[in-house]
């Protein structure tokens, strides 16, 4: 019974900030991200984990915790996009992160289940400041002789916070892979992809419209299983976008068609040659999750990767935001903020480097309602930083998840605790 | 080296000879003439078979005036002048003379550091796209320790251009991490060529590449299964190339008959005992390292560096006893692989307070392109940890220090008179994430220019590719701690004092 109820406050927790705590920081260089802009000496009043208000010389309520940020910057905190970030313990060699190796799950693959809040990865993101997540799976991958694989599966939101259930929006995309490794998966090319993809479509509709309808024969063919098909119903319907990984602009070229032939959501991901296109994406409103870091060919496509990408999107006004290389996620999945830093090099301010960890992904994925920027009313995640937020010389100071400040510690800082003795201290 | 050492083995071993000919009457001469030894079965007749190329290209002379210079030799200069002549440093400080016929630059808000040293690059093998270009580091086979990675390096790999405008001027290639003995490295200067020939850094060393830990005990290919399996391997072939190398001294001692046959692997190990070689030990947990000490006293031989070395924080002041270096990064590296569990960021500023040598890698097509911040990102972590972190140090792990683990620290990575003129001037501090390159010399010749940026780019590889844009000049820009943060302008609020 004791249980029963834990549980059901436990879902009532996971549901949304409850911390009652009431928190003013005060004396800070605010960079709200949001209508506010930049505030030089601004104070944020935080109360039942939600921010309540923002500005300068706003009223601190009598009963608040007062923290004194003696001019520091304070953000909203950091989003890791795209990101296999508590998927693992170890992730092998270079690759990480966990998707279906079943044939008859595909669509219908929940990659939030696979979640390990108590990784020690969440609390080496955290110190960094980074204090929500869009966990994404592995794009499709195809066993020899099994069938042609479409999707990777669903993306969720979580965040970062200590304790409790990290779900913050599960299913908020269905993530596709429209390049090589999905045409591999699909059965050998992209001519097999798309083809395949508007039949599954096809079928999805046909079974919210009546679940007897679809041929079972199809379904077998499309490795389609009934979860998979239950799945897709809210991407055809267009209530649920598709993440889909593609670099190559012609792989662009064909999913900006298809999304429009067949009226769903998208988002891209990767978008290596996006900016060959960046009108085109502009025009379709599809917003683009890029590999801020990718200049090279990695993959033939991959070939005209530039680190001007960023700008020339943002400049023709596509909404951008960053994510870690998919092939290499062992690099920066903690610290996004120095591919934003890196990226302000390169045709962007540093101002739009930070909405491209903060504000533009929560926009992105549905979520900026809830946090993304220092707004009354959302949730307040937030980052007091030494420094700039973007350098490579500072370090955060104080990290607030859905208004609860966590703990600075992570298993690397108690490592380098244990031993920093045998150095301080002369050996003799 | 090689060549010089063979020499002198060949001298001392011929030594005791003449004196004892001197002392008792001479044999009577053989009758037949010695066989001739066939090409390329004494490796002594030709010491450097593939030998570099390289030549520094003829480049006028050049004064550059109001930098803060970081010289990796001593503390910052604050308006310094750095005076190139005849491809070398001619002078650094605060009041260098400036001669008539020079040409000046005026670096006033940027600062110049010595061209960035990568000791462990695998670029130009396991190149770009490597869904295509699939010939990678990793020889097959179960003891590929014979292999010359500069006969995989693939020049027209774009990523050496790259790493040029990330201020990288001199790169060791390493082979493997997948055997024990992964082959010898080869040390370039990043400079266009159609050989690797032409790029190699005349005189350095070479390495032998060894693995630890999960790489090399994988089991397949007739490799070690276990930890264990894999000292056994490291023991045998030690004691095979003490054999070896005996077998060479006594024929070269006997003066006659058939030289032992040659077997390039146990030549490379050979070299290596006897410190011709350096060697590098790619090696991530504390008690592997430990264990290659004591095989290295076992053996007699003298270990470089340990690279990746993430857990080198637990045994720093061991490390600097043993006088080995570590090469590294600044760790966000936990959890990449079980034998990475154990990561810090402040693995450097530990080996550099313990008086060790540390030194950054990239081992990376990205990270090559941001040793400087790399290197930056371990030094405000040691400052937190209150290990006394600087700038200079933070600046050596990238140039002297990694200079001095290829063995070529008394040519370049770092700015004194007499030595390489390979400079780097950044548009900002270069430990801030905003810096880059503006201009790049190698040998005291311009070797990239942020203000004129070759197009097309250098390799053949990227000729006709769709016209990527070519990034203009832009200042660095303002950081977020700057109010009036829509301005751009060139910032030199430095990173020496922490905040």
């Amino acid at each position: 019974m004791i249980r029963r109820l834990l549980f059901a406050a436990a879902l009532l927790l996971g549901a949304g900030p409850v911390a009652a705590e009431t928190v003013a920081i005060v004396n800070a260089r605010v960079l709200t991200m949001g209508p506010s802009g930049d505030i030089a000496q601004g104070s944020v009043v935080v109360r039942d984990g939600r921010i309540a208000a923002v500005g300068a010389g706003i009223a601190i309520p009598p009963d608040a915790r007062v923290i004194d940020a003696r001019g520091q910057i304070l953000t909203p905190g950091l989003v890791a996009a795209v990101t296999p970030i508590g998927l693992n313990d170890t992730i092998g060699s270079g690759y990480g992160g966990r998707g279906s190796n079943n044939p008859r799950l595909s669509a219908g693959f929940d990659v939030l289940s696979d979640v390990n809040p108590n990784s020690p990865q969440v609390p080496e993101a955290r110190i960094e400041g980074v204090t929500r997540a869009v966990v994404a799976p592995n794009p499709p991958s195809r066993p020899p002789n099994a069938p042609a694989r479409l999707f990777g599966g669903q993306v969720g939101v979580i965040h970062l916070g200590e304790g409790g259930d990290p779900t913050v929006k599960p299913r908020a995309a269905l993530y596709l892979d429209a390049g090589e490794m999905g045409a591999s998966a699909a059965g050998g090319s992209r001519g097999a992809l798309f083809v395949q993809l508007a039949q599954a479509l096809a079928d999805a509709r046909a079974h919210a419209r009546n679940p007897a309808a679809v041929d079972p024969a199809r379904l077998e063919e499309l490795s389609l299983s009934r979860a998979d098909l239950e799945a897709l119903v809210p991407v055809a319907e267009g209530r649920v976008p598709l993440l889909v990984e593609a670099n190559r602009a012609s792989d662009i070229r064909n999913v900006l068609a298809f999304a429009r032939e067949q009226k769903v959501q998208v988002i891209l991901s990767g978008g290596s040659e996006a900016w060959m296109l960046a009108r085109e994406i502009a025009a379709a409103k599809v917003p683009v999750v890029i590999d801020a870091e990718e200049n090279q060919a990695f993959q033939w496509e991959n070939l005209n990767a530039t680190y001007e990408n960023a700008a020339i999107l943002s400049q023709a006004g596509v909404l951008v935001a960053f994510k870690p290389s998919v092939a290499r996620i062992v690099f920066l999945i903690r610290t996004p903020r120095y591919l934003a830093g890196r990226a302000a090099r390169f045709g962007i301010t540093p101002h739009e480097a930070l909405a491209a960890i903060t504000l533009n992904p929560a926009r992105i994925f549905g979520v900026a309602d809830r946090f993304g920027s220092i707004e009354a009313g959302k949730e307040a995640d937030l980052v007091l930083w030494n420094g700039d937020p973007l350098e490579t010389t500072t370090a955060a100071r104080m990290v607030m998840v859905r208004g609860v400040e966590q703990p600075l510690t992570a298993r690397n800082r108690l490592l380098r605790d244990r031993y920093i003795g045998t150095v301080l201290t002369p050996a003799n | 080296m090689w060549r010089a050492s063979g020499f002198l083995l060949v001298t001392l071993l011929a030594l005791p000879l003449a004196a004892c000919a001197a002392a008792v009457k001479p044999p009577p001469a053989e009758s037949a003439a010695p066989r001739p030894i066939r090409a390329g079965l004494d490796p002594a007749a030709r010491p450097d078979p593939f030998p570099s190329t390289y030549e520094a290209p003829a480049a006028p002379p050049v004064l550059i005036v109001n930098a803060t210079i970081l010289t990796a030799a001593g503390p910052r200069i604050d308006g310094g002048s750095l005076l190139i002549r005849d491809g070398k440093v001619a002078a650094v400080g605060r009041d260098v003379a400036r001669p008539a016929d020079v040409r000046v630059i005026d670096a006033a808000g940027r600062w110049l550091t010595p061209g960035l040293v990568d000791p462990h690059a695998h670029i130009g093998a396991g190149s770009s796209p490597s869904g295509a270009n699939g010939d990678g580091s990793n020889e097959s086979g179960p003891n590929p320790g014979g292999i010359w990675i500069e006969h995989t390096v693939w020049t027209q790999d774009p990523m050496f251009e790259r790493a040029l405008q990330a201020g990288v001027t001199t790169i060791q290639i390493l082979p493997g991490s997948s055997n024990l003995f992964n082959g010898r490295t080869v040390t370039l200067k990043n400079v266009p060529a159609l050989a690797p020939q032409g790029m190699k850094f005349p005189g350095a060393p070479y390495g032998l590449k060894m693995a630890c830990g999960e790489n090399p005990t994988g089991g397949g290919g007739g490799r070690p299964g276990t930890r264990a399996g894999g000292m056994m391997g490291y023991r045998n072939t030690f004691i095979s190339a003490q054999e070896y190398a005996q077998r060479w001294a006594d024929w070269r001692r006997r003066g006659s008959g058939d030289p032992p046959r040659r077997d390039l692997m146990l030549e490379t190990v050979a070299a290596a005992l006897t410190g011709d070689i350096k060697v590098h030990i790619h090696c991530y947990r504390a008690d592997e390292m430990i264990q290659m000490i004591d095989l290295s006293h076992e053996f007699g031989f003298r270990i470089a560096a340990f690279h990746h070395a993430l857990e080198a924080f637990k045994i720093a002041p061991l490390l600097a006893r043993e006088k080995i270096a570590v090469v590294t990064w600044a760790g966000d590296w936990s959890g990449y692989k079980m034998e990475a569990y154990d990561s810090v960021m402040e693995t450097a500023a530990f080996v550099q307070k313990a008086g060790g040598v540390a030194a950054m890698h990239s081992d990376d097509v990205r990270l090559i392109q941001h040793l400087n911040h790399e290197a930056a990102r371990a030094m405000t972590a040691g400052r937190e940890a209150g290990l006394g972190t600087t700038p200079e140090d933070a600046i050596a792990w990238v140039t002297i220090n990694a200079a001095r683990v290829i063995g070529i620290d008394d040519r370049t990575g770092s700015l004194e008179a007499g030595k390489a003129a390979d400079v780097v001037l950044w548009s900002a501090d270069p430990l801030s994430v905003y810096s880059l390159p503006d201009l790049v010399f190698i040998d005291g010749a311009l070797a990239y220019d942020r203000a004129a940026p070759p197009s097309p780019p250098r390799s053949d590889f990227e000729l006709g590719n769709a016209r990527r844009p070519v990034s203009p000049p832009r200042p660095a820009p303002k950081g977020l701690d700057v109010p009036g943060l829509s301005g751009q302008g060139s910032d030199a609020k430095g990173t020496g004092t922490p905040r």
